[in-house]
């Protein structure tokens, strides 16, 4: 059956940011010099093509976008100046939005103001509830004890509250990513088999980003690598020990080695990147899209009034580090309510997920071919 | 007029159009391909120019194989090709009465670049009069040589 | 005929009595020249030769050859000194006939007929060995490899031996060239030719000038307006005073030879209006409309200022006699056969002609539409008519398939549809390709543009062509698909309300002119040059050369290019008022001549030789040097042996064969 071309999708990929690819004349250079396209992958060259004749279907049923870690080692290499590599990353855009259900994030892509506004919106908000509740329950002139401000209970709740919603918003579009690219439209399904013996892959790539170490150029994995490690740490300790945290001079050393480490991190890694799209210092730093600001700026503001409400408190300054404190909620809640199950965090669980899928799929392949001719049954049943 | 000797190598006459076969020549020779040297080219504008006796004349003096090498189709002088082969044709009838093997004439096409189609014609009509001439050779031996 | 023509006539026999003394010459300067005394000087080639051929024995045999009076050898002949040693020789000994034994003629050749010349010996009087190509590099066993070079040196001799000084045939040439097709390349041609000071008769069989280009919109590479390309050409040429044009005109019948043809030509009643023609094609009425409102005053019925074309109503006979005739006849069109991607059945699929003069139309800010509907896809298929492959289409009615690439036709579809989007940025275009051809300066740039400008490009096989069926029931009239070869060979398809078929250049009938004349046409059937590169404008038949896409299929910058080329070529040819010719041609020995006319039956070329009275009233034979091709045909059947070809004599190859086998049987007896 002939596919039929649909001509409006490279427009549409270019409002989510698509480099140059019409320009493409499928040379397939990118493909051949990606070090991580190999074997049956072949991107970035044929998404591009699916791309520029709108095969939206084929291009939602592959993962192959998420396997690329944007290294930009194509857009360099690209005789026609199309930016592969961007294009791909264009296309986790679109992919996000294609997973999410609510249509946010579609939103969110397509128009920066959406999402500055929305992020304002949410900001504002959760300083105005904060600040209620603080006054309600404590005074601005305490930071722990009875009487604070924001009691660590209180906050550590809300967190988990924010969590679960959170959660359940990225399961169900991590879900409809497994379902895209696994199941819709596949007649030889994974077994069980194959999800099970790679399962152990799934945490692997998510803390070693492993693949990205392929790439020729190490220096973006390191850096993305200190960040993940750093904001996932923060998580954790946010997630399980934010009341040792608050509980003063005898926070647990553990608690606070994590903590300072992971916070200097943060703050290294979204300055060096902030520097390094100013500057289009790296070849994945040459083309920004406004999500690309949005996520260093909330992640740097977060990262910088966290350590600051703890120094200012620290210092005895109760009353400034509550202040902050508030100032810092009004950047996590969007972050965590906005950026991650909307925006480019949520690649944080898509990758890593891809990445596994992508494994199971091989895997799945490699048995079938073992046992050549599977009974129509067993197939279907599969 | 001067028959060759018995231990000769029997030579063969190549004529060559200036326009294809002598310039295939080059070509050999330009590839450095080896082949027997008991060949002799000459270069002609149009084969046609030569009468039957001019044929006749050369097997009689000695000549053990003529290949003829023109441009075929590809003639650049209108008209000379068609009457070439005829000339050839009936030239091999005449070779046939005067008992000699028509084989030993041979007309054939080479274009500019026909290196391979060269060799090939030089190599077979080696290999025939060599069979010829060892063939006489044992008659000779057989006794009644005149 | 309207006026018989005696003049070309006249000057016809005034070229045949000079030729007649060209004949003569050799025979004097035989009389003149001393017992020939043979220089043979052998190559060392550096080598090359003398590593498998002993050189000095070469020499050495060489010398004791009848007729010999030195051989020599050296390191390179071809050098300073090389030469220099023949020279001395000439001037010292008395050398006259010169043998160098070296690489094979088509090197050095002309080089050692230069030392002759320069050292006052006639040119012809030089003869070749060719033991490096024929010997040295394909022969390794030194004593079979020195023994087959004396054997060529030994023939090279005989043949010098009997070498005669010739003379170039030189025959008068009228100033006068005939440009035939009055197109882009006829036009620039003419312009050139007057420009250099020859009279030019311009025929062009429409009423109008121009070709096909007259047909176009913008010219790529640089979207010139195809009209003011033309005008200044047309300008430029109906200016000229020494151009004569003859629109509505066609070639009847030529006679003559180089330097002195003759055009017969006929000319249509110029009175018929465009209008009065109710039965022809629409098509063309509306692009022969669109040429007259271009070329205003070319055009039928209507008065141009002191206009050069004729301006009586009746058809008439005109002849012109010219010295050289340049072709321009140009190409036709592929017209693809009903259905072939749905041509001829839907509506929709038109040619890229067709496109160019519809989008010209369509007024800019609207929609387009095409028979009233909305045009929102239009698509692009190249190589329409041209790469055709054997087995899959149909030839046509010429019996073949065109194999060759009409080269024009990849830029000016890029070309069109980036029109169309910067014209209509909201009409998709689709372009389907085997290759993207754009070979010349400017043209991939329209490759770029188009791409930018979101062209969709789908490749496909030239073995399995797109598919093209009507769109019932869906958004778009026309559906195209194709294996795309950029998307794996995936079946894909597009929808489209017009399609555009990119139809290539196929070799147009040149008429009367080639059949008067026996033009020869390469296998694609356009008319063919002598070499592709080494005389790429000139025909075989002596003094016709080639403008345009006459020839093969080029754009107009290449079509003016070989245009210039051809008037550059025909105004050499004519320049001093006398053609040179090779003078490798038959001649008659009235001696020896008893006037049986074996050799004019036998003549394959027309007029080539004929039967002339003698004054003591015999009839001999007689050549005409400027027709005769020099095949030979006529010497092989003179039943006296007195016609011979000049520098080819069979005397000459009788005494090579004598030379070679001698030496074949002395030396392997050694
Ligand atoms: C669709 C299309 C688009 C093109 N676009 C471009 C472009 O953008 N840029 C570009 O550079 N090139 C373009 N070309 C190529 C261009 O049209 C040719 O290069 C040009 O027309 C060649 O000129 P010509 O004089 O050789 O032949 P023609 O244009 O064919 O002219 C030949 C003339 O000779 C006349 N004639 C023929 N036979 C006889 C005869 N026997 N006696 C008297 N007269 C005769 C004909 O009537 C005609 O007037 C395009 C071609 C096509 C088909
Ligand atoms: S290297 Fe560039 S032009 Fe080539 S296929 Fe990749 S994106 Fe396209
Ligand atoms: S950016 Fe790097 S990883 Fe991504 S497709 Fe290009 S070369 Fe491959
Ligand atoms: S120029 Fe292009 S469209 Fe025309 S025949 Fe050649 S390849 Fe085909
Ligand atoms: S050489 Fe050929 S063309 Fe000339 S007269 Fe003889 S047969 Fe005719």
């Amino acid at each position: 059956m002939a596919v039929r071309v649909d001509p409006t999708l490279v427009a549409e990929l270019e409002e989510f940011g698509a480099g140059d690819m019409k320009a493409c004349f499928n040379c397939g250079n990118c493909t051949a010099v990606c070090p991580l396209s190999e074997g049956d992958t072949a991107f970035p060259r044929r998404m591009i093509r699916y791309a520029q004749i709108g095969q939206r279907d084929q291009l939602a049923s592959h993962l192959e976008p998420w396997l690329c870690y944007y290294c930009g080692d194509c857009s360099t290499t690209c005789p026609r100046e199309a930016e592969p590599g961007e294009t791909m990353m264009s296309m986790r855009r679109w992919l996000t939005a294609k997973y999410d259900f609510t249509g946010i994030s579609r939103l969110f892509y397509r128009s920066w103001k959406w999402e500055v506004y929305s992020i304002i919106l949410v900001a504002i908000l959760t300083g105005i509830a904060f600040l209620a509740v603080g006054f309600s329950v404590g005074s601005i002139d305490q930071y722990g004890g009875p009487d604070a401000f924001l009691p660590s209970s209180g906050v550590h709740i809300f967190d988990w509250v924010l969590a679960s919603v959170l959660l359940a918003l990225l399961l169900t579009n991590c879900a409809r990513m497994w379902y895209f690219t696994t199941l819709k439209g596949r007649s030889a399904r994974p077994g069980l088999g194959s999800y099970l013996r790679n399962v152990h892959l799934l945490p692997l790539h998510f803390f070693t980003q492993m693949r990205f170490a392929k790439c020729s150029a190490r220096r973006p994995w390191v850096i993305h690598l200190i960040l993940m490690l750093s904001y996932t740490t923060m998580l954790v300790l946010i997630m399980g020990f934010l009341p040792q945290m608050w509980a003063g001079p005898e926070i647990d050393w553990r608690v606070h080695v994590f903590g300072y480490l992971a916070t200097i991190g943060l703050l290294f890694t979204t300055v060096f990147a902030v520097r390094g799209r100013t500057k289009k210092l790296e070849p994945h730093y040459q083309f920004s899209h406004e999500s690309d600001w949005m996520f260093l700026i909330l992640l740097f503001v977060v990262a910088f009034t966290g350590i600051l409400q703890h120094i200012l408190h620290r210092s005895g300054l109760d009353v400034a580090a509550n202040i902050t404190y508030v100032v810092h909620m009004m950047g996590v809640v969007p972050m965590l309510a906005l950026e991650v199950p909307f925006s480019k965090w949520a690649h944080l669980f898509y990758r890593p997920l891809a990445v596994y899928l992508a494994d199971v799929q091989t895997d799945a392949a490699e048995v079938r071919q073992r046992a050549p001719s599977p009974t129509p049954g067993e197939a279907a049943a599969g | 007029m001067h028959p060759a000797p018995e231990q000769t190598e029997p030579p063969i006459l190549v004529l060559a159009t200036s326009s294809c076969a002598y310039i295939a020549a080059d070509a050999v020779g330009q590839a450095h391909l080896e082949h027997p040297a008991n060949t002799y080219v000459m270069r002609v504008p149009a084969p046609v120019v030569f009468p039957d006796s001019f044929y006749y004349d050369c097997f009689e003096k000695g000549f053990a194989g003529i290949i003829v090498m023109s441009c075929g189709h590809e003639c650049p002088y209108p008209g000379a090709f068609e009457r070439l082969t005829k000339r050839i044709d009936r030239v091999k009838m005449g070779l046939k009465e005067r008992g000699l093997d028509p084989a030993r004439l041979r007309l054939t096409a080479v274009c500019t670049v026909c290196t391979k189609a060269y060799l090939k014609e030089i190599n077979a009509m080696d290999a025939l009069v060599r069979a010829a001439a060892s063939a006489a050779a044992v008659t000779a031996d057989g006794g009644d040589a005149t | 005929m309207a006026e018989p023509t005696h003049e070309p006539q006249a000057k016809a026999d005034e070229a045949q009595a000079e030729a007649d003394e060209t004949q003569a010459k050799p025979n004097e300067a035989q009389a003149e020249a001393d017992e020939p005394r043979v220089g043979v000087y052998v190559c060392y080639c550096g080598g090359n030769i003398s590593d498998v051929v002993d050189v000095e024995a070469v020499a050495a045999e060489a010398a004791k050859l009848p007729g010999v009076v030195t051989a020599k050898t050296n390191m390179f002949m071809c050098s300073d000194p090389g030469q220099q040693v023949i020279a001395d020789d000439i001037a010292e000994l008395g050398v006259n006939r010169v043998v160098v034994a070296s690489c094979a003629p088509s090197l050095h050749q002309t080089t050692f007929q230069g030392v002759l010349e320069r050292s006052g010996l006639n040119p012809y009087l030089y003869e070749n060995a060719n033991i490096r190509e024929q010997v040295s590099w394909t022969h390794h066993d030194r004593a079979e490899a020195t023994k087959k070079a004396s054997a060529l040196v030994s023939a090279a001799v005989a043949k010098a031996s009997r070498l005669e000084p010739l003379e170039p045939v030189e025959i008068p040439a009228a100033p006068a060239v005939a440009v035939v097709g009055g197109g882009v390349a006829g036009l620039r041609a003419a312009t050139d030719l007057a420009k250099a000071g020859l009279a030019v008769t311009l025929i062009e069989k429409e009423l109008t000038l121009g070709g096909t280009v007259a047909r176009l919109d913008n010219l790529f590479p640089y979207s010139e307006p195809a009209e003011d390309v033309l005008c200044r050409l047309c300008e430029e040429a109906l200016a000229d005073p020494r151009i004569t044009v003859h629109t509505g005109t066609v070639v009847e019948s030529v006679e003559g030879y180089v330097g002195a043809f003759t055009l017969h030509l006929e000319q249509q009643a110029r009175g018929r209006t465009v209008e009065a023609t109710p039965d022809a094609d629409s098509r063309e009425i509306t692009s022969l409309d669109w040429r007259c409102e271009a070329f205003r005053g070319y055009g039928p019925g209507e008065a141009f200022a002191d206009e050069p074309v004729a301006a009586d109503d009746a058809a008439r006979a005109l002849s012109v006699p010219v010295g050289a005739i340049v072709a321009a006849t140009g190409f036709d069109l592929y017209v693809p056969p009903e259905g072939e991607y749905g041509y001829g059945r839907l509506p929709q699929v038109i040619t890229l002609l067709d496109f160019i003069e519809w989008l010209s139309k369509q007024p800019e800010g609207s929609v387009p539409t095409f028979n009233g509907q909305p045009v929102r896809a239009v698509g692009f298929i190249h190589c329409v008519g041209s790469r055709q492959v054997e087995g899959v289409h149909e030839p046509g009615p010429n019996g073949r398939i065109n194999e060759h690439c009409s080269r024009v036709c990849c830029t000016a579809t890029l070309h069109c549809a980036c029109d169309l989007r910067d014209k209509f940025p909201d009409v998709v275009a689709y372009e389907f390709y085997q290759d993207i051809r754009a070979y010349g300066r400017g043209h991939e740039e329209h490759y770029d543009r188009a791409s930018l400008a979101n062209v969709i490009f789908l490749q496909y096989d030239g073995a399995q062509p797109p598919k093209v069926v009507a769109g019932e029931g869906d958004d778009h009239p026309v559906l195209v698909s194709c294996l795309d070869g950029l998307t794996w060979g995936e079946e894909v398809e597009v929808g489209v309300d017009l399609l555009v078929l990119a139809v290539g250049m196929v070799a147009a009938d040149v008429g009367n002119l080639a059949t008067s004349l026996k033009l020869p046409v390469s296998a694609d059937g356009f008319l063919q040059e002598v070499h592709p590169k080494l005389r790429p404008v000139e025909q075989a038949v002596n003094g016709v050369l080639l403008a345009g896409t006459c020839q093969a299929p080029k754009d107009v910058t290449e079509s003016c290019a070989s245009a210039s080329a051809a008037a550059a070529k025909a105004y050499g040819l004519l320049a001093s008022g006398e053609v040179k010719l090779d003078p490798y041609v038959a001649h008659v020995d009235p001696e020896l001549c008893e006037g049986h006319a074996a050799c004019v039956e036998e003549c394959p070329v027309d007029r080539a030789i004929a039967m002339e009275d003698y004054p003591d009233g015999s009839r001999k034979a007689m050549v005409n040097p400027a027709i005769c091709t020099g095949c030979g045909a006529c010497v092989a059947v003179c039943p006296t042996q007195a016609i011979d070809l000049s520098g080819w004599t069979l005397e000459a190859y009788e005494a090579m064969v004598d030379a070679l086998l001698l030496s074949h049987s002395e030396v392997s007896a050694l």
